[in-house]
This record gives C-alpha cells, sequence and structure tokens, in this order.
C-alpha cells in the first residue's frame, strides 16, 4: 500500500468495459424480450400476466432511479467521503428517469385506463352493482366507493404525472449543478455545499411522499380492501436496499480499473458494506414489525392480505423472501472481512438485488384472484422470468450509457484529498 | 502461586508523538523483539499492528453469547408456551414464533453485550489494579493522558539491558527507564 | 486544495468552511486537564451544590409520592375504566423514549464515524441510563403489587405458572431489563480508560483508591486498546438495533392492541422516530447549561449544537410522515367507519385540544430548524429543546389517553383526569433525573478524554524517516 497520497489519474471517464457491459445487456435484454413476447401469445389470458411481469419490472426499475436520486440527496446532507465514492453512479441511474417513464405508461394505460391489472379501475363507475352481480365482494365494493375520490383514473393520472415532473425536476437540478460544481473553483466549495443540502433537505422529504403516493397508487391498490400505514416506508428502505447493492455492484465492477480504481479505498468499501448491512436490518425490521402487528391483530380486515402470500404454497415464497432478503446478506455482512473482500461482496450484492425482485413478485402476483393463496404453474407465470429481466436489462444498459457520459470522479470536493491519502491515516 | 517476583520488569521508552513510538515498536518487531507492549492515552493501531497484534478474539466470544443467548431465550419460551404452562391466548397457536421472537431477539443482544464485555476483560487480564509499570514515575504521569510509551519486556530471549536500552535510545526517547518488579 | 482565505471566525474551518469539532490550539495535556479538573478538583462551584439541593428536594417529593401510592394504591392517581393506562405509560414511553438519544448518539454515530459525537457521547449515555431508571420506576409502581414485581420473570415458582409470552407487555420486560444493562455495559466500557487517567491524576488519596478500583487497572495497552476498539464497536453495533427494538417494542404494547388509534403498522418506525427526536431534544437540554457553566464552549461546539438541530429535523419529519399517514389512511383510505371516528375524535373531540398542542409543538414550530441561523444559536435551541419534549410528551398522551377514552363501543366511553398524585409523580422523576445528573457531572468524566484525542490534529501519524507497517491485507 502506497504510503504517500495517491494522485488521481488523467483520464476520469468511464473505462472502456462499461460498452461491454452494455453489449451485453442488450444482448440480454433483446432475448428475454422477445421470450416474453411469445410468451405473451402462448399464456392465452389476455396479456394479463405480460402486463403483471411489466408492473414488477417498472417498479424494481423506478426503483433504482428514483432510490438513486433519495441516496444521492441522502449522501449531500449526511456527508461522509462514502459519498464521494457513489456521486456519479448515483447521479448515472437518475438519469434514466425518461426511461422509467416509458416503462410506466403501458402500466397506466393498459393496467389502469384499460383496467386490466387495477379491480377498482374495472369497477369504478358502479360497484355495488358489481357486487349485486358476484363479480366482486361487499368488502371490495365498499372499499372501491369509500375511496372514490382517491382510486378514480383522473386522480390516478394526475398524481403519477406530478410525480414524474416533480422527480424530473430534481434529476434534472442535482445533475446540472453538480457539472457546474466541479467546473468552478474550490473556495466555492461551502456555496455550493449550502445549495446542495438546501435541495436535499426538502428533496428527501418531498420524496418520501411522493413515492409513498405512488406505492399506494401503483401496487397497494391492487388489492383494494388492504391498506398499511408502514407500506411507503417500506419501499423507501427496500429500494435504498436495491440501490446501495447495486452502486456497490457497479464500483466493484469498475474498480478494475481507474479512476475508481485509485480512490475507492477498502475503508470506504468496508463503509459502504456496514451501510448495506444497516438497510438490510432495517428492511427485516419493518417487514417483520408489520407482519408481527397484523398477525397479532388477526382482523379479517387486514390479515388476507397476508394469508393470500401465505397459504397455498406461497408460503414457500414468502420463506425463500425471507432468506434472500434478510438471512443471507445478514450471515454474509456480518464479517468484517467479507466486507473487505471485493468479490464476495459483490456475491452478497447480487443476492440482495435478487432479493428484490423475488419480494416483489410476493407484493404484485398474489393480488390476483387467479394466484392469491393458489400458487400454481401456468404459461403465464413464466412472464415473470422474461419481462422484468428484459426491462431490467434494458435499463442497466441505459445506465451504463449514462454512466459513460460523464468523468466518474466529482473533482471539487474537500473529502477528495481525504480518500486519497493512505488508509489508517487517522490514528 | 503467588510467589513474589524480583528483578527487572523491562525497560520503558517514553516518547512524546505516536509517530515517534511507532517506527521504534516497528524497528523493535523487526530486529526481534516479541515480548514488549505499547501504552499510548488513545486507541494507536498501528502501534499495535506494530508489534505484531492484528486479530483479538472479542468478536469470536460475542457472537458465542449471542447464539446462546437466542438458543436459551426461544427454547425457553417454547418449553413454557407448549409444555409446561400451555395457555390458549386470542386462539394463537401455542408455538407462537412471531411473538416468541421478540424477546429472543432480546436476549441474543443482551448475552452477546456481557460476552463481548466481560470477554474483553477477561482476554485483556483486567481488573488488575497492580502493575510493575505503575511503578515508573514517569509512566503514571503521562500514560493516560499525553505520552507514549514502548516497553521491552525482560522475559524476551533477546532482551539484554544494556543492549537494549542503547537500542531504545537510538529513537531519541524522552527517557528510558528500568522497570522493576 | 487548502486554501487562503480570511476568515474571522476561528471555529471555521478554512477548508469545507464547516464549524469544527474541537477548537483549535488544544494538546493532548489540555483537553485531559480541561475534563479532569472538573471532577478532581476539590473546590466544588456553589451553582453544583444549590441545583442539587432544588433538585434532592424534589426527589423529596417523589418518596412522599410513591409513599402514599405503596400506602393506598393506584386509585390515588386519575386512571379509570377504560383509561387503565394514564400518565404512567405516558411517562413510561416519554421517558424510555428520551434515553434512546443517548445510546444513538454513542453507537449509530460511532459505526459512522461521526467523530463529531466524541465529545457529547458519554454524557448522552450518562442521560440515557437515568432516563431509564425513571422509566422503569412507572411500569413497576403501576403494577398495583410494585412487590410482586419479579412474578414478570420466568423462574420456577411453587405457583407453577409461567409468563405468557405472546404478550408485548412481557416483551417490555426483556427489552426494558436489556435495554439498562446494555446501556449501564455500554456507558462502563467508554469510561475505564479515563478513568485511569483520573486515577493517575487524582492528588487523594481517597480518590486515588477510588478511580482505581474503579478502572480496573487500565494502562492503555495497545493490545487492551485493540480488544477495547473491538468491543466498542460490538457493543454500538449491538446497541443500535437493541434502540430500535427497544422502542418498537413499546409500539407493540398499543400496535399489538385491536384499539383503533392503536392498531397500525407505523407504530414502531415512528416510536423509535419520536424517541430519538425528544431524546436528541434533550442531550440539547442539557448539553447548552453544561458548555456554558463549565466554559466547555470549545469542545462541545456550535457544530454539535448545528448537527442535533438537523437530527431532530431528520426525526421530527418521520414523526411528521407518522401523523400524517395515519391521518391519510383514516380519512380515506382505511374505507373503516371506526378509523374515521377516532381521527375525528383526536382531533376535534373533547380532548382535541391536546393532538392541536403536540401538533404545534412536534410539527410546526420545529421547522425554524431549517434555518441555519435557528440552529447554530444556543439560545433558541435550547428552547426549541423544551418545546419538542412538551410535543413528544403530549403525543404520548393523544395515543394513551384519547384512544382509550372512546372505543368501539359507546356505551363503554369514558374522560380522565389526572390527579395531583400523577403530578407528583412525574415532576418527581424529573427531580430525580437531574439529581442523579448532578452526582455524575462531579464525580465522573463528562466527556470522554481518549476519544477527544484522537480528534486532534497531532493524534495524525505522519510518515518521517521509516514506512509504516504494510495495513492488513
Amino acid at each position: 500500500m502506497a504510503q504517500h497520497a495517491k494522485t488521481l489519474p488523467h483520464d476520469l471517464g468511464a473505462p472502456e468495459f462499461v460498452d461491454r457491459w452494455r453489449a451485453r445487456a442488450l444482448v440480454i435484454g433483446a432475448i428475454f424480450g422477445a421470450l416474453g413476447i411469445i410468451l405473451g401469445f402462448l399464456a392465452g389470458d389476455g396479456w394479463n400476466h405480460f402486463l403483471r411481469a411489466w408492473l414488477h419490472g417498472t417498479m424494481i426499475s423506478f426503483g433504482f432511479c428514483c432510490g438513486g436520486m433519495a441516496l444521492l440527496m441522502t449522501q449531500y446532507l449526511s456527508g461522509g467521503k462514502w459519498g464521494l465514492l457513489v456521486r456519479r453512479p448515483l447521479e448515472a441511474m437518475t438519469r434514466t428517469l425518461p426511461l422509467v417513464f416509458l416503462y410506466f405508461l403501458p402500466v397506466g394505460i393498459f393496467g389502469m385506463s384499460f383496467k386490466q391489472l387495477y379491480l377498482w379501475s374495472r369497477y369504478n363507475t358502479d360497484p355495488w352493482g358489481a357486487w349485486k352481480q358476484h363479480l366482486i365482494s361487499a368488502t371490495q365494493a365498499h372499499s372501491i366507493y369509500f375511496k372514490h375520490p382517491l382510486l378514480n383514473p383522473v386522480t390516478f393520472w394526475c398524481v403519477s404525472i406530478f410525480c414524474f415532473a416533480s422527480w424530473w425536476l430534481y434529476t434534472h437540478l442535482l445533475n446540472k449543478w453538480s457539472l457546474q460544481r466541479d467546473a468552478d473553483t474550490a473556495p466555492n466549495v461551502p456555496y455550493w455545499q449550502v445549495k446542495f443540502e438546501n435541495l436535499s433537505g426538502f428533496g428527501v422529504v418531498f420524496y418520501t411522499l411522493t413515492l409513498t403516493a405512488v406505492s399506494i397508487y401503483w401496487v397497494m391498490s391492487l388489492d383494494v380492501t388492504w391498506y398499511s400505514t408502514v407500506y411507503g416506508l417500506q419501499f423507501l428502505v427496500g429500494q435504498a436496499y436495491g440501490v446501495l447493492a447495486l452502486v456497490i455492484l457497479t464500483l466493484i465492477g469498475l474498480s478494475k480499473a481507474e479512476p475508481i480504481k485509485t480512490i475507492m479505498r477498502i475503508t470506504e468499501q468496508h463503509d459502504l458494506g456496514k451501510l448495506c448491512f444497516a438497510f438490510v436490518m432495517l428492511n427485516i425490521y419493518l417487514a417483520f414489525a408489520a407482519f408481527l402487528i397484523i398477525w397479532s391483530g388477526n382482523s379479517p380486515e387486514e390479515i388476507p392480505w397476508y394469508l393470500d402470500r401465505v397459504r397455498g404454497n406461497w408460503g414457500v415464497v414468502a420463506t425463500l423472501d425471507v432468506v434472500f432478503h434478510w438471512l443471507i446478506p445478514f450471515t454474509l455482512l456480518l464479517s468484517r472481512d467479507l466486507k473487505r473482500i471485493k468479490g464476495r461482496l459483490a456475491v452478497c450484492c447480487c443476492v440482495m438485488i435478487f432479493a428484490r425482485c423475488w419480494d416483489m413478485f410476493w407484493l404484485i402476483e398474489p393480488n390476483f384472484k387467479d394466484a392469491a393463496r393458489n400458487l400454481h404453474f401456468s404459461i403465464g407465470i413464466l412472464e415473470y422470468l422474461t419481462v422484468p429481466v428484459a426491462m431490467i436489462a434494458f435499463w442497466m444498459a441505459y445506465y451504463f450509457t449514462n454512466l459513460k457520459t460523464r468523468p466518474l470522479v466529482a473533482t471539487n470536493d474537500p473529502h477528495l484529498e481525504e480518500i486519497l491519502e493512505p488508509e489508517h491515516a487517522h490514528a | 502461586m503467588s510467589a513474589i517476583r524480583e528483578g527487572t520488569y523491562g525497560l520503558l521508552a517514553e516518547f512524546d508523538s505516536p509517530g515517534d513510538l511507532v517506527r521504534a515498536a516497528q524497528a523493535a518487531y523487526d530486529s526481534g523483539y516479541r515480548r514488549m507492549d505499547c501504552y499510548t492515552p488513545y486507541p494507536v493501531e498501528e502501534a499495535a499492528e506494530a508489534i505484531g497484534f492484528h486479530r483479538d478474539e472479542v468478536s469470536l466470544v460475542c457472537l458465542i453469547g449471542g447464539l446462546l443467548g437466542v438458543a436459551a431465550m426461544f427454547g425457553l419460551e417454547t418449553w413454557i408456551s407448549v409444555w409446561a404452562y400451555p395457555l390458549n391466548i386470542a386462539g394463537r397457536p401455542y408455538y407462537s414464533w412471531p411473538a416468541f421472537i421478540v424477546p429472543a431477539y432480546e436476549w441474543t443482544i443482551l448475552w452477546s453485550g456481557l460476552s463481548a464485555f466481560f470477554g474483553l476483560f477477561a482476554l485483556c487480564g483486567l481488573p488488575e489494579p497492580y502493575h510493575p509499570l505503575f511503578n515508573a514515575p514517569n509512566f503514571r504521569g503521562g500514560a493516560t493522558s499525553d505520552k507514549f510509551f514502548l516497553c521491552l519486556e525482560a522475559t524476551d530471549p533477546k532482551f539484554e539491558v544494556a543492549q537494549s536500552r542503547a537500542f531504545l535510545e537510538s529513537f531519541q526517547p524522552v527517557s528510558v527507564v528500568e522497570v522493576e518488579y | 486544495m487548502a486554501i487562503k482565505e480570511p476568515l474571522n471566525d476561528p471555529m471555521l474551518d478554512p477548508v469545507t468552511g464547516e464549524y469544527r469539532v474541537i477548537a483549535p490550539g488544544h494538546t493532548f495535556k489540555s483537553v485531559t486537564e480541561k475534563v479532569s479538573r472538573i471532577v478532581l478538583t476539590s473546590h466544588t462551584p456553589v451553582g453544583w451544590w444549590g441545583g442539587l439541593a432544588i433538585a434532592g428536594g424534589g426527589v423529596l417529593m417523589l418518596m412522599v409520592a410513591l409513599t402514599w401510592l405503596f400506602l393506598k394504591g393506584v386509585g390515588i392517581w386519575g386512571i379509570t375504566i377504560p383509561v387503565a393506562w394514564g400518565f404512567a405509560i405516558v411517562n413510561f414511553v416519554w421517558w424510555i423514549g428520551i434515553g434512546h438519544a443517548g445510546t444513538l448518539i454513542s453507537a449509530i454515530l460511532l459505526l459512522f464515524k461521526q467523530s463529531w459525537r466524541n465529545s457529547i457521547n458519554r454524557f448522552a449515555e450518562a442521560m440515557t441510563i437515568f432516563a431509564v431508571v425513571c422509566a422503569g420506576l412507572f411500569p413497576l409502581i403501576h403494577t398495583g403489587r410494585p412487590w410482586l414485581a419479579y412474578w414478570l420473570f420466568p423462574y420456577p415458582n411453587t405457583m407453577n405458572v409461567w409468563p405468557q409470552f405472546r404478550s408485548p407487555l412481557l416483551w417490555d420486560v426483556f427489552a426494558v431489563s436489556t435495554y439498562a444493562t446494555i446501556s449501564v455495559v455500554f456507558w462502563y466500557l467508554g469510561m475505564v480508560p479515563d478513568l485511569g487517567t483520573l486515577r493517575d491524576r487524582a492528588q487523594s488519596k481517597f480518590a486515588q483508591f477510588f478511580y482505581g478500583i474503579i478502572s480496573l487497572g487500565w494502562r492503555g495497552s495497545v493490545r487492551h486498546w485493540t480488544r477495547y476498539e473491538t468491543a466498542s464497536l460490538l457493543l454500538a453495533g449491538l446497541s443500535t438495533p437493541l434502540v430500535l427494538s427497544v422502542h418498537s417494542v413499546i409500539s407493540f404494547d398499543f400496535a399489538v392492541a385491536l384499539l383503533p388509534g392503536w392498531h397500525t403498522t407505523i407504530f414502531p418506525p415512528y416510536f423509535v422516530a419520536g424517541a430519538v427526536y425528544s431524546g436528541f431534544a434533550m442531550v440539547i437540554t442539557l448539553a447548552i447549561p453544561i458548555r456554558k457553566f463549565y466554559h466547555l464552549e470549545d469542545l462541545i461546539t456550535i457544530r454539535h449544537i448545528d448537527n442535533m438541530g438537523k437530527v431532530m429535523l431528520v426525526t421530527g419529519g418521520i414523526v411528521a410522515y407518522g401523523y400524517w399517514m395515519e391521518v391519510f389512511m383514516a380519512y380515506w383510505y382505511s374505507a373503516s367507519r371506526w378509523e374515521y371516528f377516532m381521527m375525528w375524535n383526536r382531533m376535534f373531540g373533547p380532548m382535541g385540544w391536546s393532538y392541536w398542542v403536540l401538533i404545534t409543538c412536534n410539527i410546526a414550530l420545529p421547522q425554524l430548524m431549517w434555518a441555519r441561523k435557528f440552529r447554530r444559536n444556543p439560545t433558541l435551541m435550547f428552547i426549541m429543546s423544551f418545546i419538542v419534549n412538551t410535543g413528544m410528551w403530549f403525543e404520548r398522551f393523544v395515543i394513551v389517553v384519547t384512544s382509550l377514552t372512546r372505543d368501539y363501543l359507546p356505551s363503554s366511553w369514558g374522560t380522565y383526569k389526572a390527579t395531583r398524585w400523577d403530578y407528583m409523580t412525574f415532576a418527581g422523576t424529573l427531580a430525580l433525573f437531574t439529581f442523579l445528573f448532578f452526582l455524575f457531572i462531579r464525580f465522573l468524566p463528562m466527556i470522554p478524554m481518549s476519544e477527544l484525542r484522537i480528534l486532534l490534529p497531532q493524534a495524525k501519524i505522519k510518515a518521517k524517516q521509516e514506512p509504516l507497517p504494510e495495513a492488513g491485507d
């Protein structure tokens, strides 16, 4: 390990192999996309499973994109050297927002306006009439009726568009100012810091509220009867969980070459690993606490949501969800050495990203009548293996493109000097 | 057991800065000294590494304690609720694992915390109110406030009073004193 | 990178423009002296005696209230059916919550290497322990027959009865007892090296003996330091989820029941955030007078107050989010008339005023802390800390009392009015807390000297002639 402070390499651009990553992602996306379309024809369910899987892929891509924005703002507020490392990859994630919006459109148009996904949109005008024809239960009719001011096409579109517009504004400013800050001189750093803090402070609050809104509209309202006050917070933590895993994975991949090779010290890698561990714990904590409260209450208004997701073979999926989401990352990240070995940390991050997808499947699929309390094989369910993979792969390709467009290190930051120091410089 | 030991415990060199201490300690280790220790008023990781102390067992003790704690409490809860005193509480099953997780979790933390605490002192050999080094007046004046010490112990095979003193003095310490038992 | 710019304020770091954690010019010796002098001086300040006497008077009042309670029973309080929980549980939750900031400052901030915490963590931890003492008192005396409180523990007995592990009230027993134990252990562990310093610097025979015993013969061996660092990090790592779990378990006391206003899934995180919120407010309440009276302005700086203000903004934000989710779900999304009524009753029912006190104190006024100028003004922050703690007390009041007064069945509705014994007990625990704190600042090092030394620029090892050892590969 070098004794004296290292110097930053001259070229701060992303290394060549990011192009190969992108090509690979595009190929995977094309293959799985084609498979998904073929399965859509074969499934014979009016493309319904295709749409559900599409919603799945949308939520995961959205989580990376806007979760990245939330983490970016958080690191501006919290400070710390790890922030310098992750800033540019996170910015690249936030610049994928247009793609996420494109992903969302079919959810809104086919899922909601054409009434394919959301029960409340199908019987929006006359829930009690549908109940009389035994199409829905009395509880569902009552819920659709009660929630009509919120759950109707106009509000759905207004809320979704408003949220996308506000996120666009934030990602735009965060990205624009970041370049301006690097172009500026060192004495102006405090000015930029204050500026970013001001933007991020309000931004984090605002994002929490908008995320809560869309998580309720896009996912929770699939089951119109059920509600849980912690739902939005669980999504927030889940997004941070996935984004951290992805950003560590990106950094480990990039650290094979300059410039990340120089600036990624074991100390910061360890810190990121610890942060990951914190979110692994936070995630299981929220999930378990919500489960314990509803399990103990055992009230007919709430418990069906869990029964839908535990009975009829779903228990296997739920158990594996805990294994992937918590048990594996927990045991892996508990070890100090593991956080310091790049290869193994990368494995852990892959498990974590997979866990997010697994969890999203568990959240989405049992909302539908054919799947609730009855996990069974159909051609349609295979869509979850193809459509989200294709969507995430295309998202990744776009992310890698964005990664190439800017230097990988933000230079105008007082932490840069510290991060170039040899480790253990502080006793 | 309690034979009173006499003679020299070791040679104690005093330094003003952590950097000087680490350099001296590293040189001593490199030239073959093993039974030695550094004394600092705050943790100096580099000094521990310099004298070849890299790993400690506190984490292991803590992990074992935690596993025992979770097993003990979860076992106790299951035994009580299923066999020793089964009660029907709001129709919940006797084996209510979601509810048992909470106290089991608390005991994991309790046992691992206490294991870390007592394990630390057991491994360090503390409490030890008397130690030969306290006989050195400059040690008492500085080791816990602003001075940095390196002690070469007499039990080291390489130790030889005059030679070791010369060795220590080559690092320009503030002082080198001989410590008696 | 370093730039030259004329800065009038020596507390500002010229490179980052941030406030320093320690004022410039301190040495290992000067911080040691500054902190140890407070404890080792033979001259006890008059103000200390005065404060101790006033607090002691309050403790006597607590004794009176408790004696009368033991003689007469819990009927002397305002608790009724349906409001069987009243002040005792409100105060219990409030005190436990205050304790949490101490653990959080020492644990989470240690894990995240926020070194500014080093000068405030010791007395924040002390605050935790004293708050837990006050908190633990309430469920104990609320049991009615506190001399039988040991029945809560699972132990083989002649009655052949065992506790019921599906009740959150029993979870509480384990959570709070674990919390108290681990907090004491963590606090004491952190103090051992400093007690060694006091032992070595003490002049009087008695002080040398006293600190000699409780410092366990600490001599600063780097082998010991390495293990000590591991143990500290482990305890920090354990305390963090412990804090989360303790207040979550307390929230389960409510959330596991089916009462509207109690049974909601946001309770655990929002209770934890509320606890930290009030706890940081209490740290500010304590830190600002202490730094003034003991002239510790260069160790507890504006930076600390600013950062604590930021933490309060974050946790206050989570609390506000919790309130908002409750309102949103109850009014518009639950499709449940019970939920709807509960929220209406909370806002506009007979005790509606308490809800608006809490909104004002916890949400409206603290938004002033968004302004940097406000956060960096000790006087204003001192006032704000009182406002927040009032608000947090009312939050628990709203949750406990308002929800209980009106549940599903109108025929069992009731009301609640606290008696003078309720107020005396509450005020008495405030005095007890202050009393213990006065003893602490006089006899134990309230600022961790060993951790302050790490923050000094002298602690940085510079490579001079020879390279340092290879850092573990």
